[in-house]
């Protein structure tokens, strides 16, 4: 009984399909082997990119020989923004950019306002939660 | 493949309409387009009804009010490009004979989650982690003014276009004339956007009929012809896209312009999809009205209003007429048709003949949008 799988039995009637359970995922962040915090996320063996989150197939080449894969901790701060919609109060997101490929939208720290495009920022951890400040 | 034409368009005010359900909004402007073409009910073969937050049978609910039902109803969302893929589905149901007549209705209650931003999927990553439609503008204006020569004064100059041309609306839900430093003045929402350069909270439906080349032959009235309609989604990314030069735009239009066989500076007038004003400055580069990384010239110049070389929502746009999601894409073919049949009053674009609309649908992980339709039109 597999979700997506490369030796898929689906198409018989007398086998099952069972949907992916994503919304039982987990934890969003890891440890590597240094004890560092990491996004958790997917590598595809057959064309080498990073996804984040946990996946079953590539979305890049379609394969489904994907890996469980931590990426990079260390990117690039594509773009931020200051948001003042929430509920409690300004917010600073951004998008980062990691080796390997992937692009994760999260929280951003910094102290004061030494932020700026283009940055090298680092993954933290501040109990259950992560955000990327500059390095 | 025959041709589809537009015989009527109309539309509520847009603004917010606390009081009126999906029905009490879809439902003038569904009797008043029958009415205005001199369609019965019983003429109509199929109803594509636009909405994103309607809930079950959002067409059936307006339908039944007068009295029509038995046809085939389609329910459509593709976020705020809704209103526009139900156009694209009802063109090409009447290029194929499906039907002869099909009503497209689009309409949308923002109204019914209070204020602030839109509600976006829970499920997708990056609405969990907090995304909001404001953030993605907002980080798209922040590299824009990274990229090129633009100022956020460029930004705020968009937006007193656009109060400029919503004053001339009666449809438009901002209808007061702005200067730069009121729109630089206003409250930040998601740096570097203020809130006047973002588009309000509205309620709103809008609808269009679309009939076959017989039936356009036997109503007098002046109608539009749809020379191109194109839908496209947006390409997978998980990982780097350029925010300032979205390909979804840029791959629809070019498609819509060879499909109409004609030229981004053949258009008369265009609506555009300016839910925040960074978004025109970018979309006149991918609409090939400007050169990549010089749509800011476009609006201080003046080349983009009444007088200018192609005047770009005439309407107000999605931040003064406002941006019912589901609605907007149907508005802006009510704004064409008006603007293509002369009937546009003090907002009438001069010898108006051909036009294009755009709108694009945004909010998950791993696309720059999630749908954009483009469509052109022609005074027929």
């Amino acid at each position: 009984m597999n979700s997506i799988s490369s030796d898929q039995a689906s198409t018989r009637g007398e086998s099952t399909l069972l949907p992916v359970p994503d919304l039982a995922d987990g934890p969003e962040v890891s440890t590597d082997e240094n004890g560092r915090p990491v996004l958790v996320g997917t590598e595809c063996t057959e064309c080498g990119v990073s996804m984040a989150g946990r996946r079953q197939i590539c979305s890049s080449c379609g394969a489904v020989t994907v890996r469980p894969a931590g990426l990079s901790p260390d990117g690039h701060l594509y773009a931020f923004t200051i948001v003042h919609t929430g509920p409690n109060g300004p917010h600073v997101y951004g998008y980062v950019d990691l080796p390997g490929g992937a692009r994760v939208f999260g929280t951003v720290r910094a102290l004061g306002d030494d932020l700026r495009c283009d940055q090298a920022v680092t993954l933290q951890l501040d109990g259950d939660h992560w955000f990327f400040r500059p390095m | 493949m025959g041709e589809a034409f537009i015989v009527s368009a109309a539309m509520t005010t847009f603004g917010k309409h606390r009081d009126s359900s999906y029905a009490g909004l879809g439902v003038p402007p569904l009797v008043e387009a029958l009415r205005s073409a001199g369609i019965s009910r019983q003429e109509v073969g199929a109803v594509y009804c636009g909405n994103a937050y309607g809930g079950m049978l959002t067409g059936q609910r307006i339908c039944k009010v007068i009295g029509l039902g038995g046809i085939p109803v389609v329910n459509v969302d593709n976020a705020c490009s809704g209103g526009a893929t139900a156009i694209s589905e009802a063109f090409h149901a009447v290029r194929e004979g499906r039907h002869d007549v099909v009503v497209v209705i689009g309409v949308e209650k923002l109204t019914q989650f209070g204020g602030g931003t839109l509600p976006l999927p829970p499920e997708d990553r990056e609405v969990r982690a907090g995304i909001v439609m404001p953030a993605v503008y907002a980080m798209r204006a922040q590299r824009y003014l990274l990229e090129t020569g633009a100022t956020l004064h460029d930004l705020a100059l968009v937006s007193v276009k656009s109060r400029q041309h919503g004053s001339l609306n009666p449809f438009a839900q901002m209808r007061t004339v702005t200067s730069a430093e009121e729109v630089l003045a206003s409250r930040p929402i998601a740096e570097p956007l203020r809130l006047m350069m973002c588009c309000p909270t509205s309620d709103g439906a809008a609808v269009v009929v679309i009939v076959s080349e017989a039936v356009r032959r036997r109503i007098s009235t002046p109608a539009v012809r749809i020379r191109a309609s194109v839908l496209h989604s947006g390409t997978v990314a998980e990982g780097y896209r350029n925010m300032i030069a979205p390909e979804i735009t840029r791959d629809s239009a070019r498609e819509a312009y060879e499909m109409a066989g004609v030229g981004p500076d053949d258009m008369d007038v265009i609506e555009l999809h300016d839910a925040f004003s960074i978004a025109e400055l970018v979309y006149y580069e991918v609409l090939g009205i400007a050169e990549a990384g010089y749509g800011f010239e476009l609006i201080r110049k003046g080349a983009t209003t009444f007088g200018g070389d192609v005047v770009v929502n005439p309407s107000g746009g999605l931040l003064a007429k406002g941006h019912p999601v589901g609605a907007s894409g149907v508005a802006q073919a009510v704004e064409l048709f008006w603007q293509l049949t002369g009937t546009a009053g003090r907002r009438q674009v001069e010898d108006a003949r051909l036009g294009l609309t755009h709108v694009t649908g945004g909010g998950i992980a791993g696309l720059d949008h999630g749908s954009c339709a483009v469509h052109v039109f022609e005074a027929a």
